[in-house]
């Protein structure tokens, strides 16, 4: 067949005109790059000819040419909900990836899947000759930047909860209390510290209590965000802050609880260490329940402390963290159920990469997926994979849930903590903490329109988690309607509708003031700017 | 931004700053560095524009997401 294709083109170009020898590459057989899984295929014997001389005959062939696998370079694909839901394969998104990038003028119609991959590197270990596409992604959206051609609405939100987190708000440093010196800081991280805070303050004081030398506590953002939405200059200026941070402690060496920390820090800093890689060396804390509330698949049908495992995704190449979490959850007494990609297979929860604030319907698709993939409960040890599954409904422990022990039932039950609620739970552990551990009294926030008390049902808590509108951007609405008078009115049922624009986005609130609180009816945002006298 | 608006009636509002009127006019919008003319509700006294649901999720966000490509 090889000789028959080679012929076939000598032909063509002998008949065009062009020459025969050029650029004869690849022609006839040789060994490809490209790499089919044959798994679950059987060896099937070559169709033997009736009539050897007359060839086959039609149902031969057929029987024949269906032993072909229709070959496909696809392994990737089929591991990745993001290389699916654009419908094609590296090669292409390399190509749309390089035009994008390189397209002087007319539309980019490849920022939105540039902006979707969640940089998570499953498909550079699943590939045989290791094609990362998020390598692509990554750089492509740092050249995005620079070039000043980043859409301003990609990563808007994430970076400003990233500056939250690196404001006075919940950044914080500090020795133990009692000791001018440390020999460990533990870094929870800013998820962490949305979705559990009380995780935070049981770690600290396990910690605390079971190491010594000083373990001293940084609250703040690991830049994380900054770097996935190609933001270097953000990146590097967040970590410079950090590291003097850090400089300042004496150099401690660092736990981290989340491991987007862990994958920041490792290289950047000395003996970085995960907290369960620590937490399996070190006595496991007494918990307050036992072990059989997790369950096979639903209530009804409990058997003793099984989960499956979630390895995030960006311990991909941390075998040493993989193995840690497997060994505490054996020494709880949990038996461990494998998920289909795992380990350095696993897949990212939709948060990597800032997917599910550039992408939401996406970042479904990838949870629904994932979570499809056993009955049994889930385990995770990153909070974002917790609250992500949970927020769609798989029953999902974290694994500090499992180690502490106490009402695993509504542990593995509880709802993702929604945008406004993170930075509250920050803000809030940083007082509280201040105040217990460190005595000092916490610093009033500014600003009359935090007094506001709000009323939401579900409904309006859901939109505003949709369209990523906080609490604060609500209450800033109302304050100044209420105080200028620029609003409108509904004459027939009295509800006010009033906006405001604090920097790059206009918050639009209609509401209507309740004797207990101010009743929020609907929310919604637009970034493009009235300039109208008298509007903004 | 990508969810559904809720379907609100027209001209409902009346200006709660000077009790006007609201009346679709000229109302000057800008993006990115794009300026534009659109004719939407806006206080025949006061001047104050409103930006209802449907245009902030629908028109609107169109026009942004498509200026952010360009």
């Amino acid at each position: 067949m090889a000789d028959g294709r080679k012929a076939a083109v000598s032909i063509d170009r002998y008949l065009q005109g062009v020459s025969l020898t050029a650029a004869r590459i690849g022609e006839g057989t040789y060994e490809t790059k490209l790499y089919v899984n044959t798994k679950g295929f059987t060896s099937l014997p070559v169709v033997t000819m009736s009539h050897k001389t007359e060839g086959y005959t039609p149902e031969e062939a057929v029987q024949e040419a269906g032993r072909c696998l229709n070959c496909q370079c696809l392994e990737c694909v089929k591991g990745c909900k993001y290389m699916e839901h654009y419908g094609s394969y590296p090669k292409n998104y390399l190509r749309q990836i390089y035009n994008n990038d390189t397209i002087v003028m007319g539309i980019r119609h490849g920022n939105k899947m540039i902006n979707s991959c969640s940089l998570c590197g499953q498909c550079g270990v699943i590939c045989p000759q290791g094609l990362d596409l998020g390598q692509a992604c990554k750089a492509t959206r740092e050249s995005m930047v620079t070039k000043g051609k980043m859409p301003p609405s990609a990563h808007d939100f994430a970076l400003r909860d990233m500056a939250f987190n690196n404001s006075e708000e919940f950044a914080m440093t500090r020795h133990q209390p009692g000791h001018n010196s440390s020999k460990y800081v533990f870094f929870p991280g800013c998820q962490l510290s949305a979705s559990s805070p009380e995780h935070v303050e049981k770690v600290y004081a396990y910690l605390t209590e079971k190491l010594p030398g000083g373990v001293g506590l940084m609250m703040r953002c690991c830049g994380a965000p900054a770097d996935w939405a190609g933001n270097q200059d953000l990146f590097q200026n967040s970590l410079k802050v950090l590291m003097a941070e850090w400089e300042r402690l004496g150099k401690p060496q660092i736990i981290v609880a989340c491991s987007t920390c862990h994958s920041m820090f490792k290289d950047r800093f000395p003996e970085v260490i995960s907290l369960w890689e620590l937490m399996d060396h070190l006595e496991l804390p007494v918990r307050g329940d036992n072990i059989s509330s997790a369950s096979t698949s639903g209530p009804e049908s409990r058997t003793a402390g099984k989960v499956a495992v979630q390895d995030a995704c960006t311990t991909r190449h941390e075998p040493v963290i993989h193995d840690a979490v497997r060994r505490i959850l054996t020494k709880l007494g949990y038996e461990v159920e494998e998920l289909p990609y795992n380990k350095a297979l696993t897949k990212c929860c939709g948060f990597g990469g800032l997917t599910s604030f550039v992408n939401p319907e996406l970042g479904k698709e990838i949870v629904e997926d994932r979570i499809s993939e056993s009955t049994t409960d889930y385990v995770a040890y990153c909070a974002m994979c917790r609250d992500n599954f949970a927020a769609q409904g798989k029953r999902t422990f974290h694994l500090l849930d499992l180690i502490f022990g106490t009402n695993l039932e509504e542990a593995a039950n509880r709802p993702k903590v929604g945008i406004s609620y993170r930075q509250e739970n920050r803000a809030k552990l940083k007082r509280k903490l201040l105040h217990s551990l460190w005595k000092e009294a916490p610093q009033e926030k500014e600003g009359a329109y935090r007094s506001i008390k709000l009323l939401l049902n579900e409904k309006v808590e859901q939109i505003m988690e949709d369209r990523l509108i906080l609490r604060e951007d609500i209450q800033q609405v109302i304050e100044l309607a209420e105080r200028t008078g620029i609003k409108f009115i509904n004459p027939d049922n009295g509800h006010s509708l009033a906006h405001f624009r604090p920097v790059k986005v206009t918050y639009w609130v209609e509401y209507n003031p309740q004797e207990q609180g101010i009743e929020v009816l609907n929310v919604y945002s637009h970034r493009m700017e009235i300039l109208e006298d008298g509007h903004e | 931004m990508s969810n559904t608006p809720k379907k609100t009636q027209k001209n409902l509002w009346k200006c709660g700053k000077c009790g006007g009127e609201l009346k679709l006019g000229v109302v000057r919008a800008s993006y990115l560095g794009n300026d534009f003319e659109v004719q939407e509700l806006k206080c025949l006294h006061c001047g104050l524009v409103l930006i209802t649901e449907e245009l902030a999720l629908g028109k609107m966000f169109e026009v942004e997401q498509s200026l952010e490509d360009k």
